[in-house]
């Protein structure tokens, strides 16, 4: 089993938004606590395995927009946040989700993912960045930023 | 190219995403079909003639790994050719779905290049 690190986590993440929706993104210079402020929209993700555990994204709606018009080749201010964008942003979980389980098991991955779904911004775990159990990392594209978040089961109970 | 092909995702953004793709690969618009389950996929196969399904494995209402057994089960679309375009990793739910004889696994997130080789390769098959 491989150990996830913060920025392995932002790598996934910018190749799944490059290869999915040609979005480039970069890491960003704000904090996690930063950008879960600016969220307008999270989406989930659990797996269940030898350690279960869960990836949430939390996206500004600009970031939405962007990733969603990216896909579907329309402008961003065409894009309906509660449609198109949601779907963008559960789908975004779920290849986010499937990297690091992949990252997590290597060749012989015994991880399972359940199916994503978007759930309140009261749902966000509290960042605890001393935490072995969680990572989260901010990544941006257009200056629109996206808190990525991973933590094992443990802390998604005690949230 | 004178080809039909099923792409079943729960998602439609990610439908239309792998639609872009199959075009690429020379499929007319009017040959490609969606589904959003698995359910919805042996309804459209009843519907219509299908060459090559590209296939999603996490679902609701029927996954992909269900509608593969169903459809191997079935009297005359058996031998309906599958690629499985996923996020599963799982090894064990992969060397199922080898078993029950899908031609590919392609992992999300994937290169468009990749998927119009692998769809180029199938259908070439299948010709």
């Amino acid at each position: 089993m491989s150990q996830l690190t913060s920025e392995r986590l932002m790598e996934l993440t910018i190749l799944a938004l490059e290869r999915t929706a040609f979005v480039m993104a970069d890491p960003a210079e704000s904090s996690a606590e930063d950008a879960v402020a600016a969220t307008s929209h999270v989406a989930k993700i659990n797996y269940a395995g030898p350690e279960g555990g869960s990836v949430v994204l939390c996206a500004s709606d600009g970031f939405l927009r962007e990733f969603a018009s990216s896909l579907l080749g329309v402008e961003p201010e065409e894009v309906n946040p509660k449609c198109e964008g949601a779907d963008a942003l559960k789908e975004l979980a779920n290849i986010v989700g499937g990297s690091v389980i992949l990252e997590l098991g290597g060749d012989n991955c015994p991880y399972s993912l359940g199916l994503p779904s978007l759930v309140e911004t009261s749902v966000i775990p509290p960042i605890d960045h001393g935490s072995n159990q969680q990572i989260a990392c901010v990544i941006e594209a257009e200056l629109e930023p996206l808190c990525i978040i991973w933590q094992k089961d443990a802390v998604a109970q005690a949230a | 190219m004178n080809c039909n092909v099923l792409i079943v995702d729960d998602s439609p953004i990610l439908r239309m995403a792998i639609k872009k793709v199959v075009r690429l690969a020379g499929v007319d618009d009017d040959r490609i079909f969606e589904a959003g389950n698995g359910k919805e996929a042996l309804e459209a196969l009843e519907a219509n003639w299908i060459d090559l399904i590209l296939l999603d494995l996490n679902m609701p209402v029927m996954n992909g790994e269900e509608f593969v057994t169903e459809l191997r089960q079935h009297p005359t679309l058996s031998d309906a050719a599958v690629v499985v375009v996923s996020t599963e990793a799982n090894r064990e739910r992969l060397d199922r779905m080898q078993a029950l004889g899908v031609l590919e696994t392609l992992h999300k997130p994937f290169e468009p290049e990749d998927l119009c080789r692998i769809i180029n390769k199938a259908l070439g098959v299948k010709a």
